[in-house]
C-alpha cells in the first residue's frame, strides 16, 4: 500500500479566440477498492455553464460550455490517492463491450496471422486465462519499440502492428487486440504513474471476474505507482479533454502530471 | 382513377416545383434524385390493411421491447434466443446507450416497414427501418396535390385521409416530450430532404432548427431564437443520424449536430426521435430473428412473415445457401438502401465462387434469402402506357402509449422492368396508397 499525491494540469493556447467552445472532462479519479481518491483541488477555466455526468463505462465527466470569445483553456486537478493494488477490482459494469473489437483495436489480416503463430509455438489454448494473458503482454513488448512521434491518437492496432513502434496507447491498443481475439475482456486505462511528465495508458484484463492491470510498455503488472482516471474500450472511451468550438485556430497544448509517493 | 391519370404530368411538375426529391442518406451525405410520381395509386382493401395494421403493430411492439431488453436487462441474450455476437458485432449496436431509458421507454417513435407482395398475394415483411425511416410526405404531398388534380376521384371513392400523419407524428412527439418544446432538427436547407423536414414541422406546428440554434446548458436542451431569447426543447425529431448528433459523444467532426444534447437525453431531460442505438434492431442480421424475437416478448406468432431467410452463421443454413446459391438474394448486413445485394441468379461461375468463399469466410456478414416473387403493380410508362413493374410498400407505424399504423403508406416501384430492387435511391418512383374505408 502506498500513499501518492497527484497533480495534473493542462493549458491550451488558441492562435485565435474560439468560441462557443463545449468541453468534456474525464479528469477525476474515482474511488475504487484499489485507490481512495482525495481531490483537494479542482479548477478549470470560467465556464458559461457546467455539469457533471457518468459515462457508460462508469466514468465520471465534467461538461461545460464557454460561450464567449476566449483565447486560453486550461484546468487543474490535485488531490491524494492511497494505492492498494492487491485488491483486486471486480467486474461491476458490462462485460460484453469489453470483449469485442473497436476501430482503433480490430485485427487486421496481419494481426490475426501473428496471434496464430503467437499460438502454435506454445500450448496456449491449455493455458489458465491469467497465463495467456501474461504472455501475450510480454510479446507485445517484445515486439514494440518505444519511438515517440510516430504514431497519433487515431493511429490503429493494425497499424501499431505494421510499424512496430509507438507509445504507451499504441502498445496498449496492440495488447487489447490480441486479449480480446483470444477471448479475454479487456479495457483501456488512462491515468498516472510515479514521476512526473505525461499521462499514462495501460491496459486490464477480466480474469475469472476481476480485472488485472498490465502495462505493456513497461513490461510489467501495475502496482502501487499507478493511479487510474478513466476505462473504455479504447483510447477514445477514455479522452481527457474533447472540445469542440468555432474557430479555425492552432492550438498548442502543455500538460503536466505529477505523481510523488508521500511518507 | 383513369380522371386523375390525365394529370399525372400536373402533378410531377407540381411536386418538382415544391422541390420534392429524394435524398439517399448514406453516409451522412444526401445523394439527390428525382422521385418520380405515378398516379395510378397502390389500393388496399379496408380488411386487408386490417391485417397488415395488426401484424405491422405486433412487430413494432415487440422490436421496441427488443431495444428496451438490449440496452438494459438482455434477457433475450441470457436465454440465448438470439447468440450474442449478433449483438455485441453489429455496427447499430451502441454501447453509449447501454443503461438509458428513453423517455416513457419508446425507442422507434416512427418506423417503416418495407413489405411487399408475393404472387401467392401473401405479405412479406423484407426489412424494418428504425432509425430515420424517411418518405411519409411523399404521399401527403402527392394525396394533397392528387386532390386538387381531380377531387372526384376522392369524393366517388372511399379512401382514407392520409393527411393526419402530421396528426400523429405530433401526438408521438407531445408523448414523450419532457416539458418544453418540440424541435424539429434538420442538417440546413442545403440538405435533400430539407423540404420534407420543413413540410412535417409545418404541418406538427413544430420548431425547424439546425445545430446552430440548439444548445445545451448545464443539463436542458435550449432553442435559441434569433433575438437570442431561450426556449426549453422537450422533443427533438432529428432527422440526422447517430454518429452526427453529437460530436462530444459520436464523431467528432460533425458541425450539424448539438455538443452535449446526448448527455441531456442520457439524464431523461429531452426525447430523442428516434432513440439513439436502434440500428442493432434493424440490422439485417436481427431481421431473421424477429419471428423468435415477437414470440419471445409476446408470447404470439408472428402475423407477418419475413421471407425465407438463413443465415450461414448456423450450420444447416451454411449447407443450404452453399447447395443453393444461384437460386438466392445474398444481402451484406452492413449495407442499407438496395446497396450490397446480389441476386444469385446473375452472377457468373467465378463471381458464385467468389461469393462463396466471402460467406464462408465471413458468415456473420451475410444472410440468403428465396427470391420472392413480387406481386406486379400497373404503372404508366412515358408514353402513358399501362406495363407491369415490381413494387414494394413502406408502412409507417408511429408509437407513443401503442403502436399505430398510418394508413396509407409509401409505395415504391421500379421503372426497370428487370430489376426487382424498388429503392428510390437506385432510381425508382412512388406511388401513393390508399386504403379503402369501406
Amino acid at each position: 500500500m502506498k500513499k501518492l499525491s497527484f497533480r495534473y494540469e493542462t493549458e491550451y493556447q488558441f492562435s485565435l479566440p474560439v468560441s462557443k467552445h463545449f468541453y468534456t472532462l474525464k479528469i477525476v479519479p474515482e474511488t475504487t477498492k484499489r485507490q481512495v481518491i482525495k481531490v483537494d483541488c479542482l479548477e478549470i477555466a470560467k465556464s458559461s455553464s457546467q455539469t457533471r455526468s457518468r459515462d457508460v463505462y462508469g466514468n465520471e465527466m465534467i461538461m461545460g460550455s464557454i460561450l464567449e470569445p476566449h483565447d486560453k483553456f486550461s484546468f487543474l486537478i490535485e488531490g491524494t490517492a492511497q494505492v492498494n493494488q492487491a485488491v483486486f477490482e471486480e467486474n461491476e459494469g458490462f462485460l460484453s463491450a469489453y470483449r469485442y473489437p473497436t476501430e482503433l483495436t480490430k485485427p487486421t489480416k496481419e494481426l490475426e496471422q501473428w496471434f496464430q503463430q503467437l499460438l502454435e509455438r506454445t500450448s496456449f489454448r491449455q493455458w489458465e486465462p491469467g497465463e495467456q494473458a501474461d504472455y501475450l503482454y510480454h510479446q507485445v513488448y517484445d515486439y514494440m519499440e518505444y519511438v515517440p512521434g510516430v504514431t497519433t491518437v487515431e493511429t490503429t492496432a493494425g497499424q501499431v502492428f505494421q510499424k512496430g513502434q509507438g507509445v504507451c496507447q499504441d502498445y496498449t491498443h496492440l495488447l487489447l487486440c490480441l486479449l480480446r481475439m483470444a477471448g479475454l475482456p479487456g479495457r483501456y486505462i488512462v491515468g498516472m504513474m510515479l514521476g512526473e511528465g505525461y499521462s499514462h495508458a495501460w491496459a486490464e484484463v477480466n480474469i475469472n471476474g476481476v480485472w488485472v492491470g498490465i502495462d505493456p510498455t513497461n513490461d510489467k503488472y501495475v502496482d502501487d505507482n499507478y493511479i487510474k482516471i478513466s476505462q473504455g474500450r479504447d483510447y477514445k472511451d477514455c479522452i481527457v479533454c474533447k472540445g469542440h468550438f468555432m474557430g479555425q485556430v492552432v492550438q498548442k497544448q502543455e500538460i503536466v502530471v505529477k505523481v510523488e509517493e508521500i511518507t | 382513377m383513369q380522371e386523375l391519370n390525365k394529370h399525372v404530368n400536373d402533378v410531377n411538375s407540381l411536386l418538382a416545383r415544391y422541390g420534392v426529391r429524394f435524398g439517399i442518406y448514406k453516409n451522412n451525405t444526401f445523394k439527390e434524385q428525382l422521385f418520380p410520381f405515378d398516379t395510378i395509386a397502390r389500393v388496399i382493401k379496408n380488411e386487408e390493411f386490417a391485417y397488415l395494421d395488426k401484424g405491422l403493430s405486433q412487430r413494432v411492439t415487440a422490436l421496441n421491447l427488443f431495444l428496451a431488453d438490449i440496452y438494459g436487462e438482455k434477457n433475450i441474450l441470457k436465454d440465448k434466443v438470439i447468440p450474442e455476437d449478433f449483438v455485441y458485432s453489429s455496427s447499430g449496436y451502441t454501447p453509449e446507450c447501454e443503461g438509458i431509458q428513453p423517455p416513457k421507454s419508446v425507442y422507434s417513435h416512427i418506423s417503416g416497414i418495407d413489405l411487399v407482395q408475393g404472387k401467392d398475394q401473401n405479405w412479406y415483411v423484407l426489412e424494418d427501418n428504425l432509425r430515420i425511416p424517411s418518405g411519409a410526405s411523399y404521399p401527403m404531398i402527392a394525396r394533397s396535390l392528387c386532390r386538387k388534380a381531380s377531387p372526384s376521384t376522392f369524393k366517388s371513392n372511399h379512401i382514407y385521409d392520409n393527411r393526419n400523419y402530421a396528426e400523429m407524428l405530433k401526438t408521438t412527439m407531445d408523448y414523450v416530450n419532457t416539458g418544453g418544446i418540440n424541435v424539429i432538427l434538420t442538417p440546413g436547407r442545403f440538405n435533400a430532404a430539407y423540404f420534407e423536414h420543413s413540410y412535417l414541422a409545418e404541418q406538427t406546428n413544430s420548431i425547424l432548427a439546425t445545430g446552430n440554434d440548439l444548445v445545451v446548458e448545464g443539463d436542458y436542451l435550449y432553442y435559441v431564437e434569433y433575438g437570442g431569447t431561450k426556449e426549453k426543447v422537450g422533443a427533438v425529431y432529428r432527422r440526422i443520424s447517430d454518429e452526427y448528433l453529437d460530436p462530444m459523444t459520436f464523431c467528432e467532426e460533425s458541425l450539424i449536430g448539438v455538443p452535449h444534447i446526448f448527455d441531456v437525453y442520457r439524464k431523461g431531460n429531452v426525447a430523442l426521435i428516434n432513440a439513439p442505438g436502434n440500428g442493432v434492431a434493424d440490422d439485417k442480421g436481427i431481421y431473421y430473428f424477429v419471428p423468435k424475437i415477437i414470440k419471445y416478448y409476446l408470447g404470439e406468432e408472428a402475423i407477418l412473415h419475413n421471407a425465407p431467410t438463413y443465415l450461414p452463421f448456423y450450420e444447416d443454413d451454411m449447407k443450404y445457401v452453399m447447395e443453393n446459391l444461384s437460386k438466392l438474394v445474398i444481402k451484406d448486413v452492413a449495407e442499407a438502401g438496395g446497396y450490397g445485394v446480389v441476386f444469385g441468379d446473375s452472377l457468373t461461375q467465378e463471381e458464385l465462387e467468389d461469393f462463396r468463399q466471402a460467406i464462408i469466410a465471413e458468415p456473420r456478414r451475410f444472410i440468403a434469402q428465396e427470391v420472392v416473387d413480387f406481386l406486379d403493380l400497373d404503372v404508366l410508362d412515358e408514353n402513358g402506357a399501362v406495363v407491369q413493374r415490381k413494387a414494394d410498400l413502406r408502412a409507417f407505424v408511429l408509437s407513443s402509449d401503442k403502436a399505430r399504423v398510418w394508413k396509407s403508406g409509401l409505395t415504391r416501384f421500379s421503372r426497370n422492368p428487370d430489376s426487382a430492387i424498388v429503392n428510390s435511391s437506385q432510381g425508382g418512383g412512388f406511388k401513393d396508397t390508399w386504403v379503402l374505408s369501406l
